[in-house]
């Protein structure tokens, strides 16, 4: 039965940004340890022979030319639209390196 | 005025002047501010556009008569949009309150393409936060109600697509299918639901579940709309650049294969004993039937729920509450369920036990499918065990919820093409149709029998 505990939870959710409180961690680690055991199931199939699969379509690579497209474009107007904050054209976020004196 | 149900009877409605398309609009309208109070399909109704748009069409109607369908195939019809779709200056939530104030500066390359062929856009529809969902009930904004039966689910994750079709709010709606968001909602809705092949609709501007899995679809009340549907959505765009405008043309329908393992005790009997009628409806027209399996298929849930929950972490991973939407504690309980289940099976120590494990016997159930459509044309089968389940009756069970995608993930899996068609209906006046499978690219396929069947039952 998979076991996950509180560390690995928050582990993951550090991992990903975000947020859980305690009493989220319980649940989560009882529904996701239930869909980690189902999930083991995959161990039952041979896939000594199979190849990786990442979407089905045969497409790969596929390239444009360096070119701007105006019908593709955003105005930094339009860009900005939804920003929480916003200064002198820029999105404002929180401070994520900080400056330090050596 | 009684509304069409169809896009040749509304068009047909429209030339001869029956009724103009701002009569039409304000009739959809009304029913709206009625009747949605109890069923909460809509989270935004874009009433001035609508009927902007509606006078436009008007005047195109006034203009050129019947010589407007060439220009203008899908002239009159009304439709709404998942809130997965972008739209331009009309808010796009997709079911969450990380972006409830979200205007798009830009639409969805399928939304402009349905506005280009005529089509008036009356609003935004609720759906499962982030289409993560079977039932409607993860939505940020209330659950939608099956309008066959109030205390019933409508499926989801395009829940309020389906429900708003089913009740006449709209002609036709749009949906995404990632693991049979379409599909499933058009069975408990008594609607006609369409996936489309991976790679045949535009996702641009759709809001990314499982980019290797979401598929654009559509829901109608009959199959020869949601065909005239596609015929438009399916064209080329530069967009997306995952896209292949590939059509198989229609070719003789020989054979439909009938996958035993679709075929288990767990599928109610009612909804067996009626496919048993429907092979038999085809029977008669001349079509074969021959048992085939897909012996995979028990595993198609374990690697749905490893692939798509990876790929959802990755697509969510951009809602950072600065560029757009609100931060990441908005997010509600099942979108960071799928986030945490998909960083851990990409996380070191797990990725190759998991993710890459998934990545194989994806595959393999590939494979299946291959060596069926080199001895059938299309597949049949349910397309959910059950018809649709009480409000709250799963929805405290993630895993229980994630089961009944059975019959519906491995087409997203392998990238094929369905349709679901309503054939029948319970004592409890829940819907539930059957499921139509063909290989990729082969849509004439299932339409041609989906045609088929809809001309035998009217009969």
């Amino acid at each position: 039965m998979a076991d996950l505990k509180d560390k690995d939870i928050l582990h993951i959710a550090k991992l990903s940004n975000l947020y859980i409180n305690n009493k989220e961690i319980e649940n989560y680690k009882k529904q996701l340890s239930e869909v980690i055991d189902y999930i083991n199931l995959l161990d039952e199939v041979d896939t000594k022979e199979a190849s990786d699969t990442a979407h089905s379509t045969d497409l790969s690579n596929i390239l444009r030319e360096d070119e701007i497209n105006a019908s593709s474009q955003l105005s930094q107007e339009e860009a900005l639209l939804n920003a929480s904050r916003q200064h002198n054209g820029y999105f404002v976020s929180k401070l994520v390196i900080e400056e330090k004196d050596y | 005025m009684k509304l069409p149900k169809t896009i040749n009877e509304v068009q047909n409605g429209l030339f001869s002047k029956s009724y103009t398309c701002v009569d039409l609009v304000g009739v959809y309208l009304d029913k709206i501010s009625q009747k949605d109070k109890e069923i909460n399909s809509f989270l935004t109704i874009s009433e001035d556009s609508a009927y902007k748009k509606a006078k436009a069409v008007d005047s195109i109607i006034n203009d050129l008569g019947e010589k407007a369908l060439d220009a203008y195939p899908l002239l009159g019809l009304v439709v709404a949009h998942k809130d997965m779709f972008l739209t331009k200056g009309i808010r796009t939530t997709a079911g969450s309150t990380v972006l409830n104030n979200f205007i798009p500066p830009y639409s969805a390359s399928i939304v402009e393409k349905l506005d280009e062929t005529g089509c008036i856009t009356i609003g935004k529809l609720n759906q499962d936060a982030w289409a993560h969902g079977s039932s409607g009930e993860n939505s940020d904004f209330g659950d939608t109600k099956n309008p066959n039966n109030q205390e019933y689910v409508p499926g989801g994750s395009s829940s309020g697509s389906a429900a708003a079709v089913s009740i006449g709010f709209c002609m036709a709606a749009t949906g995404t299918d990632t693991g049979g968001s379409v599909r499933q909602p058009a069975s408990f809705c008594g609607v006609v639901g369409f996936k489309p092949t991976y790679g045949a609709v535009s996702r641009f501007g759709v809001v990314a579940m499982s980019s290797s899995f979401d598929s654009i679809g559509h829901f109608t009340n009959s199959v020869r709309d949601s065909e005239l549907i596609f015929d438009q959505t399916h064209f080329v765009d530069e967009k997306d650049a995952n896209l292949k405008k590939s059509r198989i043309d229609k070719k003789a329908i020989k054979k439909i294969g009938i996958p035993k393992e679709y075929f288990t005790k767990d599928v109610d009997s009612e909804i067996l004993k009626n496919i048993e009628e429907v092979i038999k409806l085809f029977k008669k027209k001349g079509i074969k039937f021959e048992e085939i399996s897909l012996p995979h298929t028990k595993y198609a849930t374990s690697v749905y729920y490893i692939i798509q929950p990876a790929e959802v972490s990755s697509n969510l991973g951009r809602y950072d509450g600065i560029r757009y939407g609100n931060t990441r504690e908005s997010f509600s309980s099942e979108a960071k369920r799928r986030i945490i289940l998909g960083t851990y099976v990409l996380s070191t120590g797990y990725v190759d036990k998991y993710y890459k494990k998934a990545m194989k016997v994806r595959s393999i159930i590939i494979d299946d499918f291959n060596k069926a459509f080199s001895k059938v044309d299309a597949i049949i089968s349910p397309v959910s065990p059950t018809v649709a389940f009480k409000l709250g009756e799963k929805s405290s069970d993630p895993l229980k919820m994630y089961l009944s995608d059975v019959f519906t993930g491995s087409a997203n899996i392998a990238g094929l093409c369905g349709l679901s068609i309503p054939s029948g209906i319970n004592i409890n006046n829940l819907p539930f149709g059957f499921q139509l499978l063909a290989d990729k690219f082969n849509e004439s396929t299932i339409f041609e029998l989906g045609k088929l069947y809809e001309a035998e039952i009217s009969k």
